[in-house]
């Protein structure tokens, strides 16, 4: 494994906010915008300096959000411009820009692709517009369809969709519906959630309220089960519990990849994640706080969580199990020296017995009912 | 000076104000600084703050200079508050020479102010009534002494009218105590004789044993007995609370103090036990002493089996603090090793598992509470078992009692119906029916102690919203068809979730308790069946279906600390259910019977 690592930028900002999230987003107000892009450059910089050369060596860059799209091409080239200069990128790299249908345009696109930018990841969720409207996003169904339209006409080559499952009174009928009209348009690479409603969201609030219903769990593996079938049937491959790729080409998401293989990746901007040489790193939470770190100090990290080896060997394992290919268990024991069968032989027998794992061929994965109850493995391992 | 030493308890019902009142009684007298005063000093463990009852009974010594010029010195003797611990009130009243009887002005009397009342009637204490709250706009204080003349059959006129939380009336009461309440009588230079009412014990000092001289004196060095459990101890050291503890040189006739013996065995001190003089012995201990004997029996296990030491442990050192409960090892098939303890009713039980659970960072399963039943069997044996799991097999069983209690119940005549409903539902046989004013209604029931034990309490809270008030006694056995009700889950019966119940009940009591278990058991990877059978009947059925998804799927910016934690917080409710064959059962639905609310 090549193994380099990967740079993530968190661009705090959307329209709106869309009721299931509870990420770090605020509204775009400008001020505000211009002075945190500035202080993330500065990150950017700094961050670079504290990794011996070799550390900064990457493939990938994300630009994430929030909306990264809302901010004007020009920052977004900036911010590029400061990857590359204080980051050994490489030339294969994956450039990744998550997008609201709602922001672009063919111009900002070629803007985009002219940056070297080489994959996009286009917010749909559904493509119903009242379910759209009913958790908040601000674009219209017709609107995702022309900004992918408009992503191939500018040579876009590797476009991401995610939708959501589950939503609040979603129909099983409303879900195919959402999955043919995501298959039509053909994209390389889709992420598909469940629907998670987290505590402090607008969402949660609201099924509390009694005002919406809480999205029926037998439902969503239905809607699961559903989904499986239909992207395999259409040459999909389920490569990570939420992540599909076109099977033909090598359309997996090579940064979504380094969280499960254990590779380093530095995340910067407000609320964003690291991982390098065994500690995981987490940035402060409010955009303010994070401006003002960054302006004193070139730094803004909150938290850090050294993993020993065990915890370190633990992580490992339970974050590669969401990948379907699984657990190569040779492979892992040369690299960890850690014989996992042997170490969870009475906790597996019982997983096996239940059927949510499976041991073919040397390696160790999820079977597909595990996946659904992928958590109830997972707990073996924190 | 026994002419200047007033023995008072007060009695009343929760939440009528004894423990603000004894506060205001402390500070006016100056036992404790206002600084000192914790809110109600007298309930020192947390458990009975929180729950505002008093368990464990104090005595505190109060100085006080009179209106008349003279110097008293007022004992209070707490007595716990609850039909739970009755016994224990007795022999704080037999300690006393009165008693203030604390009504809230806008409630009236209550069950257990009741009960207690006339115990320190019987016991020919002086009755002080104190109407409590006057301050608030709902008192109705004449009301109140109507029905204390009427119900209780006190003659209220001289009631004192107070506010403990305003101050209002604590002179008045003192002097009332002074001038009303008798002085001891008791001879100082007969032999010693005094009467134990509490003890507890202290990690440096061993057992601390209250107590009331009745006769003699007693001073350090002396050599003592006591009379029932016939044990001999050199006195160590003797004093009085004033809250705090203070050593003195003796304690004689009328007086009320603590005893120190380096005593380490608990059960050598009883209450209600009589102390003499081992050298020069009293002829006649103080009469009335009863081995106390619990009511209300459950099983209790650590969630995680390898506690089981711990669990010993805890209960033990536990025992220490509280003599009256009981426990044996036990075994169950479904939970493995843990102890059968016997309490004296429901709240004892809760207030034990809370310590063990608090005190000891312990987590465990409780089983239903049981009674004690006799079992005659064919072959003429009478069998007491306290657990559904000791029943004979049914052909071996001639005869079956269970023990049967006598409830006092007073109530607002607007819950009537639902009262009247839910006695009969619990098989209670009407013995009286008596309005004690225009709109209050005392009833008195015979019912099984067996439905009192199971969710009575608290149902007749809920449909009386929370006006009824409750005391009982034990009445005696009486036969009954009573059968054995199992629970199946997936297939297999859980010895641990087995009650006795009543025949004619049987079933209904069965369906509500599946249906209740249903909604308690979590779902899991497959579907668990919930079944309830007589023998190899089966009367009831629910079925818990099979989990639909536990998955979490995005992974934000590669933030797996956040992952991680959610999964913690899954492991964590893992941890504290109890897996039985390959399902896994939450603490709470080994209670599920006291939470059914049948309708």
């Amino acid at each position: 494994m090549s193994a380099l690592a990967g740079l993530y930028l968190h661009i705090p900002f959307c329209h709106s906010k869309c009721t299931y999230c509870s990420f770090i987003t605020g509204s775009y107000e400008d001020l505000l915008v211009q002075r945190y892009l500035t202080a993330l450059l500065k990150e950017i910089a700094s961050t670079s300096k504290l990794l011996p050369p070799l550390a900064q060596k990457i493939d990938t860059i994300y630009l994430g959000g929030g909306t990264p799209s809302i901010i004007t091409p020009e920052w977004i080239e900036s911010l590029l411009n400061a990857c590359y200069k204080h980051f050994l990128v490489d030339s294969s790299s994956e450039i990744t820009i998550e997008i609201n249908p709602a922001d672009i345009n063919l111009e900002r696109l070629k803007y985009y692709k002219n940056l070297g930018i080489n994959r996009v990841s286009v917010g749909v969720q559904s493509f119903i517009d009242e379910q759209l409207k009913e958790i908040g996003r601000d674009h219209s169904s017709k609107e995702a369809i022309l900004a992918i339209e408009n992503l191939r006409k500018v040579g876009f080559d590797n476009i991401s969709l995610d939708l959501i499952a589950g939503l609040p009174n979603q129909t099983l009928k409303e879900w195919k519906y959402n999955l043919s009209k995501a298959l039509e348009l053909s994209p390389e690479h889709l992420s598909i959630y469940l629907l998670e409603v987290k505590e402090k969201t607008t969402l949660y609030a609201q099924i509390r309220s009694g005002k919406l219903k809480k999205p029926d769990d037998d439902l969503a593996a239905e809607m699961y089960e559903t989904l499986l079938e239909n992207l395999t049937n259409n040459n999909y491959q389920h490569y990570e519990i939420s992540n599909f790729a076109k099977s033909s080409g090598n359309f997996h998401s090579k940064h979504n990849k380094k969280y499960w293989l254990d590779i380093p990746y530095y995340g910067l901007g407000v609320s964003a994640h690291s991982y390098y040489n065994q500690v995981r790193y987490s940035n402060v939470k409010s955009t303010h706080t994070y401006i003002e770190k960054i302006e004193n100090f070139g730094q803004a990290i909150e938290e850090k969580v050294f993993l020993d080896d065990s915890e370190q060997v633990r992580e490992a394992i339970m974050l590669r199990l969401r990948l379907i290919e699984g657990i190569n268990l040779e492979e892992f024991k040369a690299t960890y020296n850690f014989d996992i069968l042997a170490t969870y032989k009475e906790a597996f027998s019982e997983l096996l017995e239940n059927n949510l794992i499976e041991v073919t061929n040397g390696y160790l994965r999820l079977t597909q009912r595990g996946i659904l109850f992928s958590n109830e493995v997972f707990v073996l391992f924190v | 000076m026994l002419s200047n030493i007033r023995n008072f308890s007060i009695i009343a019902h929760i939440d009528h104000g004894k423990s603000t009142l004894a506060d205001r009684l402390l500070e006016h007298t100056g036992a404790l600084s206002q600084r000192e005063m914790a809110d109600q000093v007298l309930d020192a463990m947390d458990l009975e703050r929180e729950r505002g009852i008093t368990i464990k009974a104090h005595a505190v010594r109060l100085n006080y200079r009179a209106k008349d010029g003279q110097d008293y010195i007022l004992n209070l003797i707490d007595t716990p508050g609850h039909v739970d611990f009755s016994y224990e009130v007795s022999r704080s009243l037999s300690a006393c020479e009165g008693v203030l009887l604390v009504v809230d002005a806008s409630q009236g009397v209550e069950a257990q102010t009741l009960a207690n009342a006339y115990l320190a009637i019987n016991n020919n204490l002086e009755l002080i009534p104190v109407i409590n709250k006057v301050d608030l706009p709902s008192a109705e204080p004449d009301k109140v002494k109507e029905q204390i003349e009427h119900v209780i059959g006190l003659d209220a006129s001289q009631s004192v009218l107070a506010s403990a939380k305003t101050g209002l009336g604590t002179e008045d009461i003192l002097e009332a105590i002074v001038n009303r309440i008798p002085a001891p009588k008791g001879d100082p230079n007969a032999p010693l004789k005094a009467l134990i009412f509490d003890s507890w014990f202290d990690n440096y000092r061993g057992v601390i044993v209250m107590m009331r001289i009745l006769d003699g004196e007693i001073r350090p060095g002396m050599k003592i007995r006591f009379m029932e459990t016939n044990r001999e101890y050199l006195v160590e050291a003797l004093g009085v609370l004033t809250p705090k503890m203070k050593e003195i040189k003796s304690l004689s006739s009328g007086e009320v103090g603590f005893l120190i013996s380096n005593i380490k065995t608990v059960s050598d001190v009883q209450i209600g036990d009589t102390v003499t003089d081992s050298t020069n012995p009293t002829q006649e201990p103080f009469p009335g002493f009863q081995e106390i004997k619990p009511m209300v029996f459950s099983g209790l296990y650590p969630v995680d089996s390898d506690k089981y030491e711990e669990l010993r442990d805890a209960l033990e050192k536990l025992r220490l603090n509280d003599s009256s409960f009981f426990y044996e090892p036990e075994t169950s098939l479904a939970l493995g090793f843990g102890f059968r303890c016997g309490f004296l009713g429901l709240l004892h039980m809760e207030v034990v598992q809370e310590r063990l659970e608090r005190e000891f960072s312990l987590e465990l399963i409780t089983t239903a509470p049981s009674v004690r039943y006799r079992i005659t069997t064919t072959a003429d044996e009478v069998l007491e078992i306290d657990s559904p799991s000791k029943l004979p097999d049914p052909a071996r069983i001639a005869k079956m009692e269970e023990p049967i209690i006598t409830a006092t119940i007073m109530t607002n005549d607007d819950y009537l119906g639902p009262i009247l409903k839910l006695l009969e539902e619990k098989r209670g046989i009407q013995k009286g029916f008596e309005y004690i004013t225009t709109t209050r209604v005392m009833l008195t029931y015979d019912v099984p102690l067996n439905e009192i034990v199971l969710d009575f309490y608290d149902r007749l809270k809920s449909v009386s919203r929370g006006y009824a008030s409750l005391d009982y006694h034990l009445a005696g056995y009486q036969e009954s068809k009573l059968v054995k009700l199992d629970v199946l889950v997936s297939g297999d019966p859980v010895d641990a979730l087995s009650l006795i119940v009543h025949s004619e009940g049987a079933q209904n009591r069965g369906r509500a308790l599946v249906s209740k278990m249903k909604e308690l058991i979590p779902r899991q990877l497959f579907e668990v069946p919930i079944q309830a059978a007589i023998g190899n009947k089966i009367i009831a059925r629910e079925t818990v279906k099979s989990m639909g998804k536990n998955v979490l799927a995005k992974c934000y910016g590669g933030d797996i600390t956040r992952k991680k934690k959610l999964l913690e917080k899954q492991k964590e409710g893992k941890k504290r259910m109890k897996k039985i064959g390959r399902v896994e059962i939450p603490q709470e639905a080994f209670l599920a019977v006291l939470r059914v609310d049948e309708t």
